[in-house]
Parts: structure tokens; sequence; C-alpha cells
């Protein structure tokens, strides 16, 4: 064992009360910081997975018709236009299995699907109801949005003439599975039967989206063989603004991705995650300060002894390190302990506070490498918090303070 | 026999602006097998002198020549691992490392110097601990043990790096009349037997009696 690892040992072992307390101070801090990592990281999680149970992560869009104006500019002629955008008219996209092939193979992308929306009145006897209509493959369409999961009526399964409507939106018409509702489009009404009833979490989706097939979308639309979107799941959710400005790049098609279409989401969680690092932040300022302080008068206090070990032939650097040993161990070990504790902390909180459908108020979540990470990091605020005591334990001049 | 330790002229000026001399043009060889006393009273210098003979500080004018070697122009980590394979110290409080057994305190010299702890290391510690008589302490912790077993472990322990050289300030100071007898002794039996040379400084006049040779310093100046 190397001699500063050895003194460094003996000096935390002699002083037992004394490298409790400062260990003690560390193992707080960073259970602190552990309780509040998961705590934060687990609310955020779980609000971001309910924004995503409805929404693909990244969406590429059929390009909107520009409008052109009517009149050209050349030559001598000058021309004085103003261009009004129209109404849009329902775009496709074009040769879209090849297409759909291109994006599934794009980095970051884990699963795409075709999808045709559009807009239709929806008509249960004398009720009437303006929805969404997305045609779907119910196959791929599950692997973006859990759709499968969230049938709470029915099956998951558009033959023929079937539709999946939302809860609330059955409710709304005193229907369900079995029931027959007719879809109104400008090509006139085409009747369905309810195959299965969703819940997917979003009470303006359960009341104003429905689905059908593909390919009786096509037929509503009076668009044989076209989709206008293609929904997509990325591996990493918060890389999806970064892969949808590629993907656009890649396909010329406009995209747009969940980021994006939740801004304020994304911004009211950046602010909560800064407000934590900030509290962590300082949190490690004060076991720094703690452990300093700590080595600080232990290196007054052994003054003579590191004389001693100079005297005898201990090099400077080694007396650095003996204390830089002793602010790692304090840290490494601290943390360790305050990684436990700070986890029981978290899942006591996670248990004893529940939602009335028995998940947890508290959601908390926690990855191994974060755990290595505040491991890490107490380890090295350790060693820079005995860095001052080590350099002037470094400094002592032997023939000062051995008589 | 050519000195172990050379010193031609030293002089030792303290402060910046006022500046006090300690030390003026100490002329002094220490060959193997002295058995020197320096004497003096309190605020002589004696105390200075053995500094800057030992490497712990360093003299601001004159020569020191270690081996003949000169340690002016040498480096602070030369001048330890110098002092670390040289010299030996025993002071008048014997400062054991109170975290450290007896056996590990001997040992703590021999770790330093080669990092850390070799094959034989502990066999060689033990068996000075023998030889001073604390054969039977080697697992004890200081403050286990008398004060006159204490300064005999700091003794082994300025004994570890088989030093050319032991300089010892009032290494009896702190004893009774038995166990400073006991340690006058010791020192005695280990210059004898090793040729090891003492330097010794004390103000106790039976025991710079004792010693080979006298040096007296009188406000900073041998005489």
């Amino acid at each position: 064992m190397p001699f500063s690892v050895f003194i460094a040992f003996k000096y935390l072992l002699d002083e037992k009360r004394q490298t409790l307390f400062i260990m003690s101070a560390c193992a707080i801090g960073v259970a602190v910081m552990v309780f509040l990592y998961g705590l934060i990281s687990g609310l955020q999680r779980s609000l971001v997975d309910r924004t995503l149970g409805s929404q693909a992560h990244i969406i590429l869009n059929a390009n909107k018709e520009k409008p052109r104006p009517l009149a050209e500019a050349g030559g001598d002629t000058a021309v004085m236009a103003r261009v009004e955008r129209g109404f849009d008219r329902p775009q496709m996209i074009t040769d879209w299995p090849r297409r759909i092939e291109a994006v599934a193979s794009s980095s970051g992308i884990v699963a795409v699907a075709p999808r045709l929306t559009g807009a239709a009145l929806l008509r249960r006897g004398d009720v009437t109801r303006p929805v969404g209509v997305s045609g779907i493959e119910p196959e791929s369409f599950t692997t973006i949005i859990p759709l499968a999961k969230s049938i709470v009526a029915g099956r998951y399964d558009l033959v023929g003439d079937e539709i999946f409507v939302g809860k609330d939106l059955a409710d709304d018409l005193g229907v369900t599975v079995g029931d027959r509702v007719a879809l109104q489009t400008r090509g006139g009404a085409v009747n369905f039967l309810i195959s299965g009833v969703f819940d997917l979490g979003n009470r303006s989706v359960n009341e104003n989206q429905v689905f059908v097939s593909l390919r009786q979308a096509q037929a509503l639309q009076g668009a044989p063989g076209d989709i206008n979107q293609i929904d997509t799941r990325v591996g990493e959710i918060f890389e999806a603004e970064r892969i949808a400005r590629r993907l656009e790049k890649e396909t010329g098609i406009e995209t747009i991705s969940w980021m994006e279409q939740n801004s304020q989401l994304l911004i009211a969680l950046r602010s909560q995650s800064s407000s934590s690092f900030l509290i962590q932040f300082f949190v490690m300022v004060a076991v720094a300060l703690g452990i300093a302080s700590v080595l600080v008068v232990s290196v007054v206090q052994k003054r003579a002894e590191i004389g001693i070990m100079r005297a005898f032939g201990a090099k400077r650097s080694v007396v650095t390190r003996i204390f830089l040993i002793q602010g790692a161990v304090v840290g490494l070990l601290g943390s360790t302990v305050g990684c436990f504790v700070g986890t029981g902390l978290a899942m006591f909180f996670r248990n004893s506070a529940k939602n009335p459908d028995g998940t947890p108020r508290f959601p908390i979540s926690y990855e191994l490498s974060e755990y290595v990470v505040f491991i890490l990091i107490a380890t090295v605020v350790g060693i820079i918090a005995a860095s001052l005591p080590a350099r002037q334990a470094a400094r002592i001049d032997p023939a000062q303070v051995v008589h | 026999m050519s000195p172990i330790l050379s010193l031609a002229d030293i002089t030792k000026t303290y402060g910046t602006r006022i500046k006090t001399q300690v030390l003026h043009g100490i002329s002094l060889d220490v060959a193997r097998g002295d058995f020197l006393a320096v004497t003096g009273q309190s605020g002589s210098g004696k105390t200075t002198l053995l500094n800057i003979m030992g490497l712990l500080d360093r003299p601001t004018d004159g020569k020191l020549l270690v081996n003949g070697i000169d340690t002016a122009a040498m480096d602070d980590e030369s001048i330890t691992a110098l002092r670390g394979r040289t010299l030996g110290f025993v002071f008048q409080f014997h400062h054991l490392l109170p975290a450290l057994t007896i056996l590990e305190n001997v040992m703590m010299p021999m770790m330093a110097d080669k990092g850390s702890e070799t094959p034989g290391m502990r066999d060689a510690a033990a068996e000075l601990l023998k030889r001073v008589g604390l054969g039977e302490r080697l697992k004890y912790k200081p403050d286990e043990v008398s004060g006159g077993q204490r300064q005999r472990a700091a003794i082994a322990r300025a004994l570890a790096m088989r030093p050319a050289v032991i300089l010892a300030d009032e290494p009896t100071g702190n004893l009774d009349t038995n166990s400073s007898a006991e340690v006058f002794t010791l020192l005695r039996e280990i210059n004898k037997a090793d040729g090891t040379a003492f330097v010794i400084v004390t103000h106790a006049a039976d025991i710079a009696r004792q010693c080979d040779r006298i040096v007296e310093i009188v406000d900073g100046r041998l005489v």
C-alpha cells in the first residue's frame, strides 16, 4: 500500500468521530441530491410520458401548397402583388412506402407508421360531433402511440368498416362497442361499427379523435392509396427535435417534433431542472466547505506530525496526497451511503402517498448511471475540498513545528 | 576520514525588515563515530544550528557539505531525500505519530523513502525495536507505553534508515532521571556498535560531560 494511502487511512481510522462527522455531512448532502433528482426526474418523466402517450415523437406532414402570385415580375415589368394564402387543399405524401422505408432506416428512429388525417362530423342519431379522423394501420400505429394498450372496451382491430372512438366521445354520445355511428364528409356519410373504445389519458384526444383503417380513411377522403402524415417514434425522446430537423433535410418533408409542439412544457421542465441543479450545487458547496473546514482543523492539529514525516523524508507531494486521499475517501464513502439513504427516503415517499388510481403521487425515477455520477461528483468535490488543507499541510516547515 | 557533515562559516539571519542574526560564522565537522555535545544557553542558537545540520533549515550564508556534497544548490525534493537517507532525528518530545503503532512509527521513514511497504521492512523495524528493548511492544500505540519507552521508540525510528548521523535535540530533556540515563546509555551503545555519529544538543552539563567532544555556542558563535 502506498505510504500516502497508508497514512491517510490511519488518520481517518484514528479520528473515528471526526471521520464519521464529515462522512455523515457528505452522506446527508448526497442523500438530498439523490432524493431531489429522483423526485424531479420522476415527475418529469411521468409528465413527458403522459404527454407522449397520445402523440408521435416526430410527425412528417405533407407539404402545404404554397400560394403563387397571379403575375410574375420579369424583364422590365414590375409587379405590385399581394399574395394571399388561400384555403389549404389537402396535400399527400407521394411515394410514401419508399419514404417510410427511408425514414425507418434513419438513425435514432425506432418505429414508423403511415397515417391519413382528415376531419368529419360523427353522427349518432340526431347528435353530431366534429371529429378528427385518422386512418391507420393498427399494427404499426400502436408502436407509435400505445393505442392497443389503451383499448378499454372491445378489441384492437379494424376490419372493414370498424372504428375506434374515445371514451369521452362514447360517453357523450351514449355509444359503446357494437353500436353504429356515421362519419359525414363532403363526399357523403359512411356507417361504421364501433369495435373498440380507447382511453389515451388525454380528454381532448378521447373526445375529438376517431380511428379507422387506412383503407377506409382513403375511401372517405377520396384519396385512394394516399397518406398525408408519417408518424415516428425515436429512441431518445429529447433528441427528437434534432432528429426532426435532420429528417426534414433528408426527406424534404415538413417535420414537427413533440418538443416543438410542447415548447411551453419543455420550458417548464428546463426551469425545474435548473432549480434542481442549483439546489444540488449549493448542497455540494456546503458539503465541500464542511469537508474543507474539518480537514483544515486536522492539519492544524497535526502540524508536528506532518513536520516529523517531512523530517524523516516524506516529500511535500506525499503530504499533499495524504490529505487529498482523505477528502476522496470521505467523498466516496459518504456519497455511497448518501445514495442509499436518498433512495430509501425517495422510496418511502413513493410508497406512502398514492393517487386514487393507485399510482404513486411522487413518481421516482433512478438509473444506475446516475448513482455513479453522484458518487463521482462527491469524490471530486471531496478532493477539491481537501486541496486547500493539503496545500497548507505541504507548506509546513519541519523546522518551525518540531522541537 | 572525510567528515559526513562539514559546516564552513555558516551564518543564519531571520527577518527581512528587522534582521536578527542568530548564527555567526560557524565552522564544524562531524565525522563517522563522533559523539558530540552542543551546549549553550537558551537562545544561543543551538537548535538553529541543529536544524541547519539536519537540512531542516537553510543557512543564510556559508557552506554545508553532506558526505562531500554541497547542499546549497539542491532543490527541496533532493534535500528531503538526502535528509531521509543520511540523517536521523531524536527530539526532546518523542513526536511519534499517535495513529500508528510503535512498529509502524519505526517503519514510517522507510515507507516514506520507498513510497510503500516493501518485503523485509516490517522485520527490520521489529529488529530495531528489539534492539532498543521494545520487542514486546510492537503493536502498542505510543500512548500505551511509558515516556522512556516512547523515547526509545523514537530512537529506533531515527535508526530506521541506518543514518550516518543522528541529531538529537535535548533527547533526555523530557524524561525522569532513570529513563534519561537509560536513553543516554542506549545512544552511546548505538554509537559504539554502529559507528553512527551523534550530535546531541543539551544544556545538561552531566550529559555533555559524557560525550567525546563538547562545543559550546554563545550568542551564535562557537567558543
